[in-house]
């Protein structure tokens, strides 16, 4: 009898202990799948690459990044080319989607079917879009040059304009190209930032007599502030590691008038046979993309602790 | 636990399956029909004959007619060698080297490998079997064209594969732009400056036609053509075999004034699409195709794929030799199509079997009904190849071709060609003059090779 009730007491005092425990593995092995996966597909990766970054004919040394940094002239080309590219990219994507979700966000007909319409760019994977703008671009069957033979831009007798064939042009063709597949991602980012002003705010502006770029300025863009800054944080980074539109488009010519780094990565690793090389490199890009990614982590934790 | 099924009902599944992988495991080692009946004795074990399935990747089973010949001799061959299978693993032209060099850092080299971009890049990825042994045990070195052979050959001699179809570069023409234009169509260009008339004769931009085709985007190695013809030091890059050292020539006089002729073609003249510097291969294809050009410089291949691409130009073009400065004999360089044996194959000999057999045996075949340049010597005596028109202007060509040494050995070939292409382009769409390009070219080449080459030529 005194066993029993020895055991039973004893039961009676371990079972809190066994819940404490069970709530502190819990939550654990709910991330566990999560944690292997990144581990397998990003950790492991990546780690991978650095270890190959620093092989250089069998031996370890950072030559690879010496390489890079001070010896070769297209890594160079490659990062100020990337960096106009994304600059570009994301103030015009910004622009545009600003615009546009400030557009969708009034009272229009068929506004859900507009909506949908406006996302459609962002929808395709980026080899399409760059597909369907090389076509348009083209030197000779391009539907730009016709339309701007059409109106009377240039002469049946001058040569057409080789868009993606000019120094001066490709950079800014693939930027085009960019733009209108990125801006439906920030437009959406931006619509749901607009649904989310309180409407009474602009209620007691219009009683006020604030006419509407006093709303807009005093309401509307001190509450997209917080937004903006995520969503302008994801499209540089969108842009940055931009490969397929500057690939499709114009493989970083002419003259490597638009080579960026992500292309210059895939030549080195693909064409060239220059893993190593291209790890490094790769690293490279990491470093620079970890910036923005750092930003971006620290503002959603921030909301998270709001 | 579905509904009605016990431990017990799975345990015996667990059994049956367990036991069915063993006998799975053993199925190669399986009694003969002897053995069935009771013997005192224990039946002698044979083995059975496996099938084996090799990977064969190729680019050119995407291509018309080449691709239903090919198949057509894959089906021929998997009949004649029932327990060899072939699957087919297509990559398109222009992805061949980006497959391939993933295919080889993953370790998973097919049976197969299609050298679409030259030996060497079976040499730099390390990817090809050598078959030099084979192809001596079989007796097949002599059968080859030499100068087809030699495309397999790397640096120490050794057989790295075998080539499918050679070729040089000709001159194709469309009959019908000659007619439109007044010109004689049996008469084609044989000198750069008669070129240069007859494509400022073929040219009416307002009808977006242009005289001449050249490649700006990809395939700028078709530069090389010009810069052999326009005299000694007219090369990319020259090896000296006793020493080792490639010397660049890529800013020689000679090599600079070919390119200086091509320049003026698009520059001066404006015989070519304004846009040349976007007309890669198939752009280039399309535009003969299309139209929009009216001659085209490219390899035994270009007519069935000027046909397969618009198939209302069939009589309406031809072929002629590749013009030169002066009108003489050309000298070019011979591109073939290597296939080779992945560095590790389980199955070499069931490969080299499918490998001879495409590439050797049934070349005749190939090459006279693909229209490919053919590769062995019983393939030239063939007369369906022979007497073809098309095909015997580049028999004539190839009598004089040579084999560029970077092409085949230089494992950092590709790099170099596209350390040359931007300066080929910024000089074609007048960036930089000739001489500072070619310059710049040259020196990017000394940066690549180091010690390993020189420049006979300043590049300032």
């Amino acid at each position: 009898m005194s066993t029993t009730t020895t055991q039973s007491v004893a039961a009676t005092a371990q079972a809190p202990a066994r819940r404490r425990t069970k709530a502190r593995i819990h939550p654990f092995l709910f991330v566990l799948p999560s944690v292997v996966m990144l581990v397998l597909l990003l950790v492991l990766p990546i780690g991978q690459a650095f270890i190959d970054s620093l092989r250089v004919d069998g031996s370890w040394s950072f030559d690879n990044y010496v390489r890079a940094i001070r010896r070769d002239h297209l890594a160079r080309i490659a990062i100020k080319h990337t960096f106009i590219f994304a600059a570009v990219s994301v103030a015009g994507q910004y622009l545009i989607g600003f615009a546009v979700a400030l557009l969708l966000n009034e009272r229009l007909p068929a506004r859900g079917l507009i909506r949908v319409l406006f996302i459609v760019p962002w929808m395709f994977p980026a080899v399409v879009p760059g597909i369907v703008w090389r076509w348009m671009f083209d030197g000779l069957y391009g539907v730009i040059n016709e339309v701007l033979y059409r109106i009377g831009y240039y002469a049946e007798t001058d040569p057409p304009i080789a868009w993606l064939g000019q120094t001066s042009t490709a950079l800014p063709a693939t930027i085009v190209a960019n733009i209108w597949r990125g801006f439906p991602f920030i437009m959406v980012l931006l619509l749901a930032g607009l649904q989310a002003v309180n409407s009474e705010l602009y209620e007691a502006a219009a009683v006020d007599g604030a006419n509407v770029w006093r709303r807009f300025w005093d309401i509307t863009l001190p509450a997209m502030l917080g937004i903006s800054y995520v969503a302008l944080l994801l499209a540089w980074i969108g842009s940055f590691m931009n490969f397929a539109i500057v690939q499709v488009m114009t493989a970083g010519g002419p003259a490597n008038s638009s080579e960026v780094f992500a292309t210059l990565i895939y030549k080195n690793a693909f064409l060239y046979a220059d893993a190593n090389y291209a790890a490094t490199l790769g690293i490279i890009l990491l470093a620079l993309l970890m910036i923005p990614g750092a930003l971006y982590v620290r503002s959603t934790l921030n909301k998270g602790h709001a | 636990m579905p509904k009605g099924v016990t431990r017990r009902d799975l345990l015996k599944t667990g059994a049956a399956a367990a036991a069915g992988a063993a006998v799975a495991a053993g199925a190669a080692l399986v009694p003969n029909a002897a053995s069935a009946a009771p013997s005192p004795r224990r039946a002698p074990y044979v083995r059975r004959q496996e099938t084996v399935t090799l990977r064969f990747m190729t680019h050119n089973t995407l291509e018309k007619p080449a691709g239903d010949v090919l198949k057509e001799m894959i089906a021929e061959f998997e009949a004649e060698n029932p327990n060899i299978k072939i699957q087919l693993d297509e990559v398109p032209n222009a992805d061949v080297l980006t497959k391939l060099t993933a295919y080889a850092e993953g370790n998973d080299l097919p049976d197969i490998i299609d050298g679409q971009f030259g030996l060497s890049s079976f040499i730099s990825l390390n990817a090809a079997l050598d078959i030099t042994d084979r192809i001596d045990a079989e007796g097949l070195r002599d059968s080859f064209i030499p100068v087809a052979l030699q495309a397999a050959m790397d640096s120490e001699g050794r057989i790295l594969g075998m080539p499918l179809y050679t070729g040089t570069d000709a001159l194709y023409y469309r009959i019908d732009h000659f007619e439109e234009a007044g010109l004689d169509p049996n008469s084609p260009p044989r000198t750069w400056d008669e070129l240069v008339e007859v494509a400022k004769a073929l040219t009416n931009p307002r009808a977006g036609r242009y005289g001449f085709g050249m490649y700006g985007k990809t395939h700028t190695q078709r530069v090389i053509h010009f810069m052999q013809n326009n005299g000694p030091d007219g090369e990319m890059l020259r090896l000296d075999r006793e020493s080792g050292i490639w010397t660049i020539l890529c800013n020689s006089p000679d090599s600079i004034g070919a390119v200086q002729y091509l320049v003026d073609l698009a520059l001066v003249h404006k015989v070519v699409p304004p846009n040349v510097v976007e007309m890669d291969y198939p752009a280039n294809v399309s535009a003969f195709a299309g139209g929009n050009i009216s001659m085209l410089t490219t390899g035994p291949w270009g007519a069935q794929t000027f046909i397969g691409t618009n198939p209302e130009l069939e009589g309406k073009f031809a072929v002629a030799i590749h013009p030169t400065p002066d009108g003489s004999t050309p000298k070019l360089r011979q591109g073939s199509l290597v296939y080779a044996i992945g560095r590790t194959t389980k199955y070499p000999d069931e490969a080299f079997k499918f490998l001879k057999w495409i590439a050797h045996d049934r070349q005749s075949y190939f090459a006279a009904k693909a229209g490919y340049g053919p590769t062995t010597k019983a393939a030239l005596e063939d007369p369906a190849i022979a007497e073809d028109p098309f095909l015997s202007v580049f028999l004539e060509q190839s009598l004089t071709a040579v084999v560029e040494p970077y092409e085949v050995e230089l494992p950092e070939w590709n790099r170099i060609k596209d350390l040359f292409d931007p300066e080929w382009q910024a000089a074609l769409i007048g960036d930089k003059d000739v001489t500072t390009a070619m310059n710049t070219a040259a020196q990017h080449f000394k940066d690549v090779l180091g010690d390993r080459a020189e420049l006979k030529y300043p590049v300032s």
